[in-house]
């Protein structure tokens, strides 16, 4: 049991990017990505946490990427989550120009 | 009989006698299988996967990688998605590509399908599990918390316990050469945090807790959803729960 | 790592339906086909030589000691196929030390232990006594030596004690015959009582395994017999033949009255796991199954036997189609190694797919490694009938 507690942590938990980046949560809890934790898009975010660099976690921003949640798909239930056909829906254009990632309902103009 | 055979016989038998006694009470330090152990004090894991809410996006299979040092080819998870497409003539296609960490495509067209749905699959974390009854020098075992883990350091790799397990969930880990699969993220339950797949699901699909807890998140889910195990019929005690799972799924 | 991984991938093209993705490589490989293979080559030996101590089957007296040495030279190679499979073989001793007792695996170091020294070998031993004082005295140079040591200091010939041997010989011999069924029954076990896989999880497993086990035994003592008589320019004796045939023929019709039965009761039962496990018996598993296995390996020598049974003495081939039986019966029991292996292995416990498998050449997991550990104990067997010739031993009076 020791040696399975041993591990470095990869994933930090969104509490501890709160710390420096409460704006963010504040705007995020008052839209419908509220639910979704930090990590869930940005990747482990322990190496940042740590050194504070922009260049230790990602800042995913193209179409595909939205996509791998959002993309149209018989198996996901409209109830739970929106969703887009990437063929059709802004072709062109990145998800990010007109949705705020933390806020999608606040379109950009 | 003669002397000396009566010796050499009274010799070899108490060698032999003396070396099976030495390793019988060698044995029985390492216990059979736990059921549930006696600490109250420590929360008891269970898991509940939603299948309603799960959107098939990988998130869970990829950070389980990330954060579990296991090897990137399709041929090692500790968790995996997989998609479920009933057709309209009866049939059932299940898909899971490079373990639904890539997302998936759709593949059936939208008129033949009667219904679909994503189910995420790990390690079950029996209470009875089968993977710790089989295996020959006990280095699975089941941890006070109900966390079914490995000694890395003690598995000889007989693969046995692979066997075993009825949901597919256990590998040889390519490069340590010794059993491997979900922990359950031991290392960050340990530090109050929660497993990697769970931290990264976006819909909440997923969801740990103590069973003991009746004010828990996860027994309030559990009172309130009807929730079934995978393979109940073998009887694992599968701490597993999930709801909204559809009778094609194995 | 590269070519690893090649191989997966190339097995991965080669599914078929879905299987768990952790499910692309079969786990236990040739090695482990191999494995049950030799415990039962062991065990059926044995049980032919207790039929000659114990059940006082006379005519069996020249194949005595050949079943013996035989069942010595696999026993000592048995623990190899399983060593060299493990992914950490120095670790091995584990099983050993500390044994997980609710696993039947951990059973194994014991009776193996228990079975090479308590059994064979004093059996052996008491038998090969009188000779080996014998054999101390008359020859000279190391080979006395030698034979003094194995001796091991109990030098007495007197009637008496040469009495004695006898009588501890036949109480090891009684002790023996449920120890060889615990040596390969465990085996059977291991696979019969994993209730994750449908086509091993089944009572019946360990006795079909027993059974044809006991058949591979017999077989083998049968070709042993015949190769030994022939290298020493020997008559074969048929009434040995015969009534080896007639024991492998009423043990191979109990397998596979038993082999039907498994399959009877599964087609009948018709449970969950029947659609996948009737695709995988009449695609991927038909050629080991109902050809080796079932045609050449049980058919064909059943009808053989029983013809050969009818029409005693009246054939000049005689000699030959008791070889050739006892090739296919061996190749059926090997076949049938394959089949529970390599098969319950073959469809995705999803019951919804296949994987393929594909036999390495070399490696520590691979054909030639099965092969060495095949051929080893018959490079055994052939330095111990040298070492202890049962046609040179001391006539006793019976």
């Amino acid at each position: 049991m020791i040696d399975n507690a041993k591990p470095e942590i990869h994933y930090a938990g969104q509490q501890a990017c709160f710390k420096c980046h409460q704006d963010i949560e504040d705007k995020k809890s008052q839209d419908v990505h509220s639910d979704i934790r930090c990590e869930t898009c940005h990747g482990p975010g322990q190496k940042h946490v740590i050194s504070s660099k922009a260049g230790e976690i990602l800042k995913p921003s193209g179409r595909e990427f939205c996509g791998s949640c959002h993309l149209i798909n018989p198996g996901k239930q409209k109830s739970t989550i929106n969703q887009i056909d990437l063929n059709t829906h802004n072709v062109g254009k990145n998800c990010i120009d007109c949705h705020n990632p933390h806020q999608p309902w606040e379109m950009k103009k | 009989m003669n002397t000396s055979r009566r010796k050499f016989l009274k010799t070899a038998g108490t060698l032999a006698g003396a070396t099976l006694g030495y390793a019988w009470l060698k044995s029985s330090q390492v216990f059979l299988f736990a059921a549930e152990p006696k600490d109250e004090k420590l929360p008891w894991y269970g898991i509940v996967i939603d299948i309603q809410k799960c959107i098939g996006c990988g998130n869970c299979a990829k950070a389980c990688k990330k954060e579990n040092d296991v090897p990137v080819e399709p041929f090692y998870f500790r968790t995996w998605v997989e998609q479920y497409t009933v057709k309209n003539d009866g049939s059932v296609s299940i898909v899971s590509p490079n373990g639904g960490i890539d997302g998936f495509k759709q593949t059936v067209p939208s008129e033949e399908i009667f219904k679909s749905f994503f189910v995420p699959k790990m390690c079950n974390h029996c209470s009875k599990s089968p993977c710790t009854q089989v295996c020959p020098v006990g280095a699975t075992f089941e941890s006070p918390e109900g966390v079914v883990l490995i000694d890395e350091k003690y598995c000889i790799g007989c693969r046995y316990c692979v066997q075993a397990c009825p949901y597919g969930c256990r590998f040889i880990h390519p490069v340590k050469k010794v059993a491997n699969k979900c922990t359950l993220c031991y290392h960050r339950l340990k530090l109050g945090l929660a497993p990697a797949c769970m931290e990264t699901c976006p819909t909440g699909a997923r969801m740990y807790g103590n069973l003991r807890d009746k004010s828990s998140e996860l027994v309030k889910f559990l009172k309130e959803h009807t929730t079934q195990v995978l393979r109940s019929h073998l009887n694992t005690g599968s701490k597993l729960y999930y709801n909204g799972l559809s009778g094609e799924v194995r | 790592m590269e070519p690893h991984y090649q191989h997966l991938y190339d097995i991965l093209a080669h599914a078929q339906g879905y299987i768990f993705p952790n499910e692309i490589d079969l786990q236990w490989g040739i090695l482990i086909v191999v494995y049950p293979f030799i415990t039962g080559l062991v065990a059926g030996a044995f049980i032919l030589a207790s039929l000659e101590r114990v059940f006082k089957v006379k005519v069996l007296k020249p194949t005595y000691q050949i079943a013996l040495l035989t069942a010595l030279s696999f026993l000592l190679v048995a623990t190899m196929p399983l060593i060299s499979h493990l992914s950490q073989p120095q670790r091995a001793y584990e099983i050993m030390i500390t044994p997980h007792s609710s696993s039947a695996m951990a059973i194994f170091g014991f009776v193996y232990l228990w079975y090479l020294a308590v059994v064979l070998l004093l059996e052996i031993w008491f038998d090969y006594r009188h000779s080996m004082v014998v054999w101390s005295n008359e020859k000279k140079g190391i080979m006395k030596w030698v034979y003094k040591a194995l001796t091991l200091g109990v030098n007495d010939i007197s009637p008496r004690t040469v009495q004695w041997d006898r009588k501890l010989g036949h109480i090891i011999t009684i002790v023996g015959i449920p120890s060889a069924f615990i040596l390969h029954g465990y085996v059977g076990f291991i696979f019969g009582s994993l209730k994750a896989n449908p086509w091993w999880s089944s009572p019946l497993i360990p006795i079909i395994f027993l059974f044809s086990a006991m058949v591979s035994g017999i077989a083998l003592v049968m070709l042993v017999y015949m190769i030994v008589s022939y290298l020493r320019k020997k008559a074969i004796d048929l009434n040995v033949l015969d009534t080896i045939g007639k024991y492998l023929f009423f043990i191979l019709i109990l397998d596979f009255t038993l082999e039907s039965l498994d399959q009877i009761h599964r087609i009948y039962e018709a449970e969950e796991s029947f659609e996948i496990i009737k695709l995988l018996v009449s695609g991927k598993l038909y050629l080991t199954l109902f050809v080796a296995q079932g045609l050449f390996g049980t058919i064909i020598p059943l009808i053989t036997l029983v013809f050969l049974q009818f029409y005693k003495h009246k054939i000049r081939l005689q000699k030959t189609m008791y070889f050739i039986v006892s090739i296919l019966v061996l190749i059926g029991v090997y076949s049938m190694r394959w089949n529970v292996v390599i098969g319950g292995q073959l469809f995705s416990k999803s019951f919804s797919g296949f994987t393929s498998f594909k036999v390495g050449l070399i490696g520590l997991d691979g054909t030639l490694m099965a092969a060495f550990w095949l051929i080893l104990p018959v490079g055994i067997l052939a330095f111990l009938l040298w070492l202890l010739p049962p046609w040179k031993m001391v006539k006793e009076e019976d």
